[in-house]
């Protein structure tokens, strides 16, 4: 029975939640989030199965693919705006990248990670389809990745702008490549609001991130820790 | 975004029949890139997303005009706009890992914190340092 429900229940509590959103836009009130929150309160009520609601909800799992795959399309639209810089964006997205892998594999083991919670932090600043491909090729706990993910948006698009002025990064392209690097689709989302150039720049900064990280983070592992 | 906004505007025009088509055409042609994508990640000796191999192969069609925009723009941004949906039955998933969260509550909360930051700091630095560098 739940697994007819689970698919439409989902969508239903996504756009009640995005509705909400659209009236309080606080960044804590995510949708996403708020529909993970809401469906496990969901899952202990009832107490339900929840490999049922897995196999009810694969049409939209089966999806993440061709969404990774669409991502070439805003690639392309945005990438010639900002040809002449291309290579700086891309060496930002390269220390991004490494930075990102030595604080999950190397910073957080001395605070209680270990091996399968750091392979499910390293592609936290990765947009969740690449992030959850990454996570799992490293054999780290995808759901956790996913999670976390949001969290990384939540932090970059609430405190982002304000931290990268207090730091001293005023160069609008900077503050576009840093947060688009480290906090992925809802960082960008925020960044365009303010500037749109500084929005092109994060959105390829935040594709860019994405494949290198895909390209290096499991080849890293591979050589470091199996 | 000028250009997405006046291909959308030209689609408003048309009647549903036109939109399913275009959506579809669109549609096959992510849908084919990825299995190309897939073929060439069976042979790959790594084990590598098939769908980040999809994405390059892609963008090199677009930058090539093997593949036209405007044959894609559609359906990828429809995806693309509803992407958020597809990571929520993952997320549900969380809840058969609630051990692991209260034990590692709190590096996973400095996880975040401190890598988010200390990666725009370190970015955002570098890029300005380097963009400086190019102008003077």
């Amino acid at each position: 029975m739940f697994f007819y429900l689970a698919l439409p229940l989902t969508i239903a509590v996504f756009f009640v939640c995005k509705y909400l959103y659209s009236v309080k836009p606080w960044a804590i009130l995510n949708p996403v989030l708020l529909s993970i929150l809401f469906l496990i309160l969901i899952h202990y009520l009832f107490g339900l199965d929840y490999s049922q609601y897995q196999k009810g909800t694969y049409p939209l799992t089966a999806l993440l693919e061709p969404a990774v795959v669409a991502l070439a399309v805003p690639l392309y639209l945005q990438l010639h705006l900002l040809k002449s810089k291309l290579n700086s964006i891309v060496l930002a997205c390269l220390l991004s990248v490494v930075t990102a892998f030595s604080c999950a594999f190397y910073i957080m083991p001395l605070f209680g990670a270990d091996l399968i919670t750091s392979a499910s932090f390293a592609p936290q600043s990765v947009t969740t389809p690449i992030a959850m491909a990454i996570s799992e090729s490293m054999g780290g706990i995808v759901s956790l990745t996913a999670s976390m993910v949001i969290f990384a948006g939540i932090i970059g698009s609430s405190v982002g702008l304000g931290f990268l002025n207090r730091v001293g990064v005023k160069d609008r392209q900077a503050q576009g490549v840093a947060i688009g690097c480290a906090s992925h689709a809802l960082g960008t989302a925020k960044v365009l609001e303010v500037d749109s150039i500084a929005g092109a720049f994060s959105s390829v900064a935040l594709i860019l991130s994405a494949i290198l990280s895909a390209l290096l983070m499991p080849l890293f592992y591979a050589f470091l820790f199996s | 975004m000028k250009f997405i906004k006046k291909s959308l505007k030209q689609l408003q025009g048309c009647d549903l029949f036109t939109i399913t088509i275009e959506f579809l055409r669109g549609f096959i042609i992510i849908l084919l890139f990825l299995v190309f994508g897939k073929l060439i990640s069976a042979y790959l000796p790594i084990p590598f997303p098939a769908s980040i191999i999809g994405l390059i192969l892609l963008f090199s069609a677009l930058s090539t005009s093997l593949v036209k925009v405007e044959w894609v723009m559609m359906s990828g941004h429809f995806i693309l706009k509803y992407m958020a949906l597809l990571f929520i039955p993952i997320g549900v998933g969380l809840l058969n890992y609630f051990d692991l969260i209260i034990s590692h509550w709190s590096v996973i909360v400095f996880s975040l914190l401190f890598t988010t930051l200390f990666i725009m700091l370190l970015v955002g630095h570098f890029y300005q340092h380097m963009n400086k560098h190019k102008e003077s």
